[in-house]
């Protein structure tokens, strides 16, 4: 018989976004649950009490946390419509660039998350250009998708390019993602976003727009 | 065909140790490539051309870098002696504390070997905040992963082979004995280990190493003090 799973998560995190889409892909069946960030629920302590955040995946009353971890656990799941290669080597490589996108989030949040009044920071900018260029060239190259001809976790991992990173330039008024400079990823996001799965669990983007906003004041 | 499989890496790299004991748990025949981190060679810059950094395997040519990326290639290569649990909850269970040990844990403890005064007092408090998690993980068991040595294990080495030669050179006990009861027991544990053994760097060179490596973090103004 299958157990039940549960989804704890929040419309305003791309890390949450990253399991709904591996569930939905997979065809898994789950309740979702909205968290109040500012008002954790005692579901949310009770299961993730080292980092106390979203998401939080439970299943069969199993709860297990931070959305790389359980994207390899739905992986191993739910073997049907397989999200990794089957090569081990080839898996080995999409580990490495998911890993690789994660640990430049914080360079992003330097530039993204400055005041207001100040000017972007230059550096911050070069770093992530060169951060998407490197991704472009040796990640992506000329594949559809991150994971060939199909999405899979990596191209689920960088789903943040999307919405998430157009809000950002829209807000602090800097483009780093640019046709003519990175082609091939630009057209990346156009293919990603037309996936019928992305493309029906997105956040509203003006509603994203106001919250990111609010949230820096 | 004959299975070609190199290591880059430098004698005390720990996240190069991890690499080289999951081999060598695995009987996997390898190759050492030592390298020098203030002259990286042309091989190393042509396998690792991201990051540049070691450890590198290198398996019948194909290079993999980032040592948990290697750990669970080598998992999935090597079938024999599984360091992995079989069960996937466990396994999720096993990557997620991977990820807290270094991405929380390693800079935590680094942190209280490289600062000074109210700012050391404030990174020992955190400090303990994630050590204490590592201490409840041990309860009721040998090793992070069970009875014998696994994953987990090999990805907190560091603690085991570190942690005391930081507290040596600053004179300062991090992992005490009313603390850390278990987590003592497992550094002996792991240590004591034949297959760890082997391999562990020698003590005097790691003090003289992080001394030196210590002394480069100390503001000029406190060193000329």
């Amino acid at each position: 018989m299958e157990e039940k799973v549960k989804l704890l998560g929040c419309w305003t995190s791309g890390y949450s976004y990253r399991v709904i889409w591996a569930l939905k892909l997979k065809g898994v069946e789950y309740d979702y649950i909205e968290e109040d960030l500012r008002n954790k629920s005692d579901m949310l302590l009770q299961f993730n009490p080292v980092h106390k955040k979203i998401p939080v995946l439970v299943h069969g009353g199993k709860p297990i946390a931070e959305s790389l971890v359980i994207l390899e656990y739905i992986e191993e799941t739910w073997p049907e419509s397989p999200l990794l290669p089957k090569d081990s080597y080839e898996r080995a490589l999409a580990r490495f660039w998911i890993k690789f996108g994660d640990d430049k989030g914080r360079t992003l949040s330097v530039l993204f998350f400055q005041a207001p009044e100040e000017k972007p920071d230059e550096n911050a900018i070069k770093e992530v250009v060169e951060f998407l260029k490197i991704l472009e060239e040796k990640a992506l190259g000329d594949k559809k998708y991150f994971g060939g001809n199909n999405i899979g976790l990596v191209d689920i991992a960088y789903g943040w390019l999307c919405h998430w990173l157009r809000a950002l330039e829209d807000m602090r008024g800097v483009k780093v993602l640019e046709p003519s400079t990175l082609p091939r990823l630009h057209a990346w996001v156009e293919n990603f976003e037309q996936i019928p799965v992305i493309q029906e669990n997105l956040p509203d983007y003006t509603k994203w727009l106001a919250h990111l906003k609010s949230r820096r004041n | 065909m004959a299975e070609e499989v190199k290591v880059f890496r430098t004698w005390s790299s720990p996240f190069a140790f991890r690499v080289v004991w999951a081999l060598q748990f695995k009987g996997v025949p390898y190759e050492n490539i030592y390298e020098d981190l203030s002259e990286k060679s042309s091989l190393l810059l042509h396998y690792n051309p991201i990051h540049k950094k070691v450890p590198v395997l290198v398996h019948n040519g194909k290079p993999l870098a980032e040592s948990l990326v290697i750990l669970e290639y080598i998992e999935e290569t090597w079938k024999q002696t599984p360091l992995f649990p079989e069960d996937p909850y466990e396994r999720a269970t096993a990557r997620f504390w991977a990820r807290f040990g270094d991405d929380q844990v390693l800079p935590s403890v680094f942190g209280v070997f490289i600062k000074q005064g109210k700012e050391r007092e404030e990174a020992i408090v955190t400090a303990h905040g994630n050590l204490k998690y590592l201490e409840e993980e041990l309860r009721g068991k040998k090793f992070f992963s069970g009875e014998k040595i696994g994953f987990l294990d090999l990805a907190f080495g560091w603690v085991a082979n570190l942690v005391s030669v930081f507290e040596e050179i600053q004179g300062l006990t991090l992992i005490d004995h009313e603390k850390y009861p278990l987590l003592l027991a497992w550094i002996q544990n792991f240590m004591d280990d034949p297959i760890i053994k082997e391999s562990w760097p020698p003590r005097d060179k790691l003090i003289t190493k992080y001394q030196a490596l210590l002394g480069s973090f100390i503001p000029k103004e406190a060193a000329e003090k």
